[in-house]
Protein backbone atom coordinates (compact mmCIF):
# COMPACT_ATOMS: atom_id res chain seq x y z
CA UNK A 1 0.00 0.00 0.00
CA UNK A 2 1.32 3.31 -1.06
CA UNK A 3 1.59 5.87 1.28
CA UNK A 4 1.93 9.83 0.46
CA UNK A 5 4.12 12.42 2.57
CA UNK A 6 1.77 15.60 3.04
CA UNK A 7 3.05 18.67 3.76
CA UNK A 8 2.56 18.85 7.26
CA UNK A 9 3.36 16.38 10.80
CA UNK A 10 0.43 14.05 10.59
CA UNK A 11 -1.32 14.61 13.73
CA UNK A 12 -3.19 12.56 16.50
CA UNK A 13 -5.87 11.18 16.28
CA UNK A 14 -5.78 9.52 13.30
CA UNK A 15 -10.00 9.12 13.34
CA UNK A 16 -11.92 11.81 14.36
CA UNK A 17 -15.68 10.65 15.18
CA UNK A 18 -18.67 12.34 16.49
CA UNK A 19 -21.77 10.74 17.57
CA UNK A 20 -25.15 12.83 16.20
CA UNK A 21 -29.11 11.64 16.43
CA UNK A 22 -30.83 11.70 13.32
CA UNK A 23 -32.97 14.81 13.55
CA UNK A 24 -35.65 13.78 10.87
CA UNK A 25 -35.45 12.34 7.51
CA UNK A 26 -36.85 13.19 4.15
CA UNK A 27 -36.95 12.17 0.74
CA UNK A 28 -36.68 14.85 -1.74
CA UNK A 29 -37.27 16.11 -5.10
CA UNK A 30 -35.06 18.98 -6.67
CA UNK A 31 -37.43 20.03 -9.68
CA UNK A 32 -36.12 20.45 -13.41
CA UNK A 33 -33.90 23.33 -13.78
CA UNK A 34 -32.69 23.96 -9.87
CA UNK A 35 -28.94 23.43 -8.99
CA UNK A 36 -27.69 20.74 -6.54
CA UNK A 37 -26.30 23.85 -4.68
CA UNK A 38 -30.05 24.74 -4.21
CA UNK A 39 -30.63 21.85 -1.59
CA UNK A 40 -28.23 23.44 0.91
CA UNK A 41 -30.49 27.03 1.07
CA UNK A 42 -33.30 25.13 1.09
CA UNK A 43 -32.20 22.66 3.97
CA UNK A 44 -31.18 25.53 5.73
CA UNK A 45 -34.71 27.08 5.87
CA UNK A 46 -36.01 24.08 7.24
CA UNK A 47 -33.18 24.53 9.83
CA UNK A 48 -31.19 21.63 8.58
CA UNK A 49 -27.36 22.92 8.77
CA UNK A 50 -25.77 19.30 9.16
CA UNK A 51 -26.78 15.99 7.00
CA UNK A 52 -25.69 12.96 5.18
CA UNK A 53 -27.55 12.87 1.84
CA UNK A 54 -27.51 9.91 -0.46
CA UNK A 55 -28.08 10.55 -4.05
CA UNK A 56 -30.92 8.23 -5.18
CA UNK A 57 -32.22 9.10 -9.11
CA UNK A 58 -33.18 10.89 -12.14
CA UNK A 59 -30.74 12.99 -14.33
CA UNK A 60 -28.76 16.13 -14.63
CA UNK A 61 -29.47 18.21 -17.80
CA UNK A 62 -25.95 19.70 -16.78
CA UNK A 63 -22.95 18.30 -15.10
CA UNK A 64 -19.93 19.72 -13.64
CA UNK A 65 -17.24 18.38 -12.15
CA UNK A 66 -13.10 18.02 -11.17
CA UNK A 67 -11.27 14.81 -10.42
CA UNK A 68 -8.07 15.32 -8.28
CA UNK A 69 -4.56 15.52 -10.05
CA UNK A 70 -1.50 15.67 -8.10
CA UNK A 71 0.01 18.63 -7.71
CA UNK A 72 3.71 20.20 -9.02
CA UNK A 73 5.74 19.59 -6.08
CA UNK A 74 5.70 22.23 -3.17
CA UNK A 75 4.88 23.15 0.14
CA UNK A 76 0.99 23.25 -0.96
CA UNK A 77 -1.74 20.26 -0.69
CA UNK A 78 -0.29 16.66 -2.44
CA UNK A 79 -3.81 17.52 -4.76
CA UNK A 80 -4.89 19.89 -7.50
CA UNK A 81 -8.59 20.01 -7.48
CA UNK A 82 -8.25 19.57 -11.28
CA UNK A 83 -9.56 21.44 -14.14
CA UNK A 84 -13.34 21.59 -14.49
CA UNK A 85 -15.13 19.01 -16.84
CA UNK A 86 -18.96 19.80 -17.61
CA UNK A 87 -20.88 17.56 -19.57
CA UNK A 88 -24.11 18.56 -21.18
CA UNK A 89 -27.53 16.51 -22.18
CA UNK A 90 -29.35 14.11 -20.19
CA UNK A 91 -26.58 12.43 -17.63
CA UNK A 92 -28.85 9.74 -15.59
CA UNK A 93 -27.44 9.71 -12.08
CA UNK A 94 -25.64 5.67 -11.14
CA UNK A 95 -24.88 6.89 -7.22
CA UNK A 96 -23.26 9.40 -5.09
CA UNK A 97 -23.65 10.96 -1.87
CA UNK A 98 -22.83 14.17 0.27
CA UNK A 99 -22.32 15.89 3.05
CA UNK A 100 -23.50 19.32 3.92
CA UNK A 101 -21.80 21.15 6.75
CA UNK A 102 -20.61 24.24 7.82
CA UNK A 103 -17.95 26.37 5.80
CA UNK A 104 -15.34 28.54 7.28
CA UNK A 105 -17.57 31.34 6.91
CA UNK A 106 -19.94 29.47 8.85
CA UNK A 107 -22.34 29.52 5.69
CA UNK A 108 -23.37 26.20 4.44
CA UNK A 109 -21.03 23.93 2.23
CA UNK A 110 -21.97 21.20 0.17
CA UNK A 111 -19.20 18.23 -0.31
CA UNK A 112 -21.04 15.91 -3.12
CA UNK A 113 -19.01 13.19 -5.21
CA UNK A 114 -21.39 11.25 -7.97
CA UNK A 115 -20.94 9.09 -10.86
CA UNK A 116 -23.97 9.60 -13.71
CA UNK A 117 -23.92 8.42 -17.46
CA UNK A 118 -22.81 11.22 -20.04
CA UNK A 119 -24.68 11.83 -23.21
CA UNK A 120 -22.31 9.70 -24.82
CA UNK A 121 -23.14 7.28 -23.15
CA UNK A 122 -19.30 7.35 -21.27
CA UNK A 123 -19.60 7.17 -17.47
CA UNK A 124 -18.63 10.26 -15.68
CA UNK A 125 -17.94 11.18 -11.82
CA UNK A 126 -15.55 13.05 -9.40
CA UNK A 127 -16.21 15.88 -6.92
CA UNK A 128 -19.17 17.49 -7.95
CA UNK A 129 -19.27 21.44 -8.49
CA UNK A 130 -23.00 22.21 -6.51
CA UNK A 131 -23.63 25.46 -8.76
CA UNK A 132 -22.76 24.03 -12.01
CA UNK A 133 -25.01 20.68 -11.77
CA UNK A 134 -28.36 21.79 -13.62
CA UNK A 135 -30.94 18.67 -12.73
CA UNK A 136 -33.18 17.33 -15.95
CA UNK A 137 -36.36 16.98 -16.64
CA UNK A 138 -37.40 14.07 -14.44
CA UNK A 139 -35.84 15.84 -11.47
CA UNK A 140 -33.58 14.42 -9.10
CA UNK A 141 -34.29 12.48 -6.11
CA UNK A 142 -32.45 12.36 -3.27
CA UNK A 143 -32.46 11.16 0.37
CA UNK A 144 -31.63 13.33 3.98
CA UNK A 145 -30.86 12.60 7.09
CA UNK A 146 -30.15 15.47 9.11
CA UNK A 147 -27.52 14.94 11.96
CA UNK A 148 -28.64 16.61 15.26
CA UNK A 149 -25.76 17.19 18.09
CA UNK A 150 -22.64 16.73 15.89
CA UNK A 151 -21.48 17.25 11.83
CA UNK A 152 -19.34 18.42 10.13
CA UNK A 153 -17.04 21.92 9.57
CA UNK A 154 -14.43 22.86 7.53
CA UNK A 155 -11.09 23.36 8.92
CA UNK A 156 -7.95 24.26 7.78
CA UNK A 157 -6.27 21.19 7.69
CA UNK A 158 -2.49 21.66 9.09
CA UNK A 159 -1.57 18.03 7.52
CA UNK A 160 -2.46 18.21 4.08
CA UNK A 161 -2.76 22.26 3.67
CA UNK A 162 -6.26 21.55 2.41
CA UNK A 163 -9.36 23.13 3.61
CA UNK A 164 -11.36 20.03 5.10
CA UNK A 165 -14.31 18.76 6.72
CA UNK A 166 -14.16 17.61 10.32
CA UNK A 167 -16.48 15.89 12.93
CA UNK A 168 -17.78 18.29 15.84
CA UNK A 169 -19.96 18.35 18.32
CA UNK A 170 -22.34 20.93 18.59
CA UNK A 171 -21.63 23.17 21.31
CA UNK A 172 -17.71 21.90 21.63
CA UNK B 1 -26.80 -21.15 1.12
CA UNK B 2 -30.20 -21.56 1.34
CA UNK B 3 -32.47 -20.39 -0.85
CA UNK B 4 -34.90 -18.24 1.44
CA UNK B 5 -34.74 -15.10 2.34
CA UNK B 6 -33.72 -14.34 5.70
CA UNK B 7 -34.77 -11.55 7.25
CA UNK B 8 -33.55 -9.41 9.92
CA UNK B 9 -35.79 -7.48 12.04
CA UNK B 10 -34.56 -4.31 13.59
CA UNK B 11 -34.17 -0.68 13.58
CA UNK B 12 -32.11 2.04 12.98
CA UNK B 13 -29.98 3.80 15.52
CA UNK B 14 -27.13 6.54 16.29
CA UNK B 15 -25.30 8.48 13.45
CA UNK B 16 -21.91 8.98 13.70
CA UNK B 17 -19.95 10.94 11.52
CA UNK B 18 -16.11 10.37 10.54
CA UNK B 19 -13.52 11.30 9.52
CA UNK B 20 -10.05 9.43 8.54
CA UNK B 21 -6.88 11.28 7.99
CA UNK B 22 -4.54 10.03 5.49
CA UNK B 23 -2.45 6.89 4.88
CA UNK B 24 -4.90 4.64 6.46
CA UNK B 25 -6.60 1.89 4.61
CA UNK B 26 -10.09 2.40 4.29
CA UNK B 27 -11.58 -0.76 4.91
CA UNK B 28 -9.34 -0.98 8.02
CA UNK B 29 -10.07 2.45 8.92
CA UNK B 30 -13.62 2.21 8.63
CA UNK B 31 -13.60 -1.01 11.40
CA UNK B 32 -11.32 0.86 13.48
CA UNK B 33 -14.02 3.86 13.25
CA UNK B 34 -16.56 2.06 14.38
CA UNK B 35 -15.64 0.33 17.16
CA UNK B 36 -14.53 3.31 18.84
CA UNK B 37 -18.10 4.41 18.21
CA UNK B 38 -19.07 1.47 19.91
CA UNK B 39 -20.89 -0.11 16.58
CA UNK B 40 -21.33 -3.41 15.80
CA UNK B 41 -23.78 -3.38 12.85
CA UNK B 42 -23.92 -0.02 10.46
CA UNK B 43 -24.70 1.22 7.03
CA UNK B 44 -23.25 3.60 5.02
CA UNK B 45 -25.41 6.49 4.71
CA UNK B 46 -22.86 9.23 2.97
CA UNK B 47 -18.86 8.86 1.71
CA UNK B 48 -17.03 11.14 0.17
CA UNK B 49 -13.46 11.18 -0.30
CA UNK B 50 -10.19 10.27 -2.36
CA UNK B 51 -7.68 7.75 -2.10
CA UNK B 52 -3.88 7.70 -2.85
CA UNK B 53 -4.75 4.35 -5.22
CA UNK B 54 -7.46 1.99 -5.19
CA UNK B 55 -7.73 -2.09 -5.81
CA UNK B 56 -11.21 -3.08 -6.36
CA UNK B 57 -12.33 -7.17 -5.92
CA UNK B 58 -14.18 -8.87 -9.03
CA UNK B 59 -15.75 -12.41 -9.32
CA UNK B 60 -15.34 -15.16 -7.11
CA UNK B 61 -13.27 -18.26 -6.60
CA UNK B 62 -10.84 -18.75 -9.43
CA UNK B 63 -12.49 -15.91 -11.64
CA UNK B 64 -11.94 -13.54 -8.59
CA UNK B 65 -9.52 -10.40 -9.51
CA UNK B 66 -8.57 -7.17 -8.52
CA UNK B 67 -8.79 -3.67 -10.78
CA UNK B 68 -5.67 -1.65 -9.67
CA UNK B 69 -6.03 2.17 -9.92
CA UNK B 70 -3.15 3.80 -10.14
CA UNK B 71 -3.19 7.72 -8.07
CA UNK B 72 -2.65 9.60 -6.65
CA UNK B 73 -5.85 11.53 -7.02
CA UNK B 74 -8.57 8.40 -6.56
CA UNK B 75 -11.88 10.04 -6.41
CA UNK B 76 -14.50 8.19 -4.21
CA UNK B 77 -17.34 8.92 -6.86
CA UNK B 78 -19.69 6.18 -4.76
CA UNK B 79 -19.50 3.96 -1.40
CA UNK B 80 -21.74 1.88 -0.12
CA UNK B 81 -22.37 -1.30 2.26
CA UNK B 82 -22.29 -2.55 5.96
CA UNK B 83 -20.54 -3.57 9.15
CA UNK B 84 -21.50 -6.76 10.87
CA UNK B 85 -19.71 -8.37 13.76
CA UNK B 86 -17.33 -11.05 13.33
CA UNK B 87 -16.13 -14.51 15.39
CA UNK B 88 -14.46 -11.98 17.56
CA UNK B 89 -17.63 -9.50 17.48
CA UNK B 90 -15.50 -6.56 16.31
CA UNK B 91 -17.23 -4.95 13.31
CA UNK B 92 -16.26 -6.67 9.30
CA UNK B 93 -17.15 -3.99 6.96
CA UNK B 94 -17.83 -5.10 3.46
CA UNK B 95 -17.65 -1.59 1.42
CA UNK B 96 -17.83 -1.64 -2.61
CA UNK B 97 -18.16 1.00 -4.60
CA UNK B 98 -17.07 2.86 -7.95
CA UNK B 99 -13.82 5.59 -8.38
CA UNK B 100 -12.78 7.64 -10.82
CA UNK B 101 -8.18 8.47 -11.74
CA UNK B 102 -7.14 11.95 -12.48
CA UNK B 103 -7.68 11.07 -16.46
CA UNK B 104 -11.64 10.38 -15.37
CA UNK B 105 -11.39 6.98 -15.79
CA UNK B 106 -13.94 5.24 -13.86
CA UNK B 107 -13.90 1.88 -12.25
CA UNK B 108 -15.99 0.09 -9.60
CA UNK B 109 -15.72 -3.24 -7.06
CA UNK B 110 -15.38 -4.47 -3.75
CA UNK B 111 -12.57 -2.13 -2.06
CA UNK B 112 -10.02 -4.65 -1.41
CA UNK B 113 -8.94 -4.54 2.75
CA UNK B 114 -5.16 -2.94 2.99
CA UNK B 115 -4.83 -1.89 -0.28
CA UNK B 116 -6.65 1.57 -0.55
CA UNK B 117 -4.85 4.01 1.07
CA UNK B 118 -6.89 7.60 1.82
CA UNK B 119 -5.28 10.39 0.12
CA UNK B 120 -6.85 13.47 1.67
CA UNK B 121 -9.19 12.67 3.81
CA UNK B 122 -12.66 10.59 3.69
CA UNK B 123 -15.88 12.04 5.16
CA UNK B 124 -18.19 9.44 6.31
CA UNK B 125 -21.65 9.01 7.84
CA UNK B 126 -22.45 5.67 9.25
CA UNK B 127 -25.77 4.55 10.92
CA UNK B 128 -26.08 2.20 13.26
CA UNK B 129 -28.41 -0.71 12.60
CA UNK B 130 -29.79 -2.58 15.61
CA UNK B 131 -31.21 -5.70 15.09
CA UNK B 132 -33.92 -7.29 16.89
CA UNK B 133 -32.97 -10.19 19.42
CA UNK B 134 -34.32 -13.72 18.97
CA UNK B 135 -36.61 -12.29 16.55
CA UNK B 136 -34.40 -13.41 12.93
CA UNK B 137 -36.23 -15.52 10.72
CA UNK B 138 -36.46 -16.68 7.19
CA UNK B 139 -39.23 -16.33 4.87
CA UNK B 140 -40.03 -18.61 2.13
CA UNK B 141 -38.70 -17.65 -1.62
Amino acid sequence: MRLLKHPGRPLQPRRLIAEARAGGEWRCLLPEGALLGDLAGRLAARGVEQAAIQLLGGAFARFEYRCGEPAEAGAGPLLDEGERRSLDGACPLVGGSAILGRGLDGGPRLHAHALVVGPDGVLAGGRLEPAGCRVGPDGLAVQVVALAGAGFAAAQDEETGATLFEPRVEGA
Amino acid sequence: MSDEILFEPGRTGRLVAIRLKPNQDLVEGVEAAAEEAGLAYATVRAAVGSLVDAALGFGAGEGAGVTTVEGPGIEILTLGGELRPDRQGRPHAYLQGTVSDPDAGVYGGRFVRGANPICMTLELVLQEWIPEDGDEGEDEA
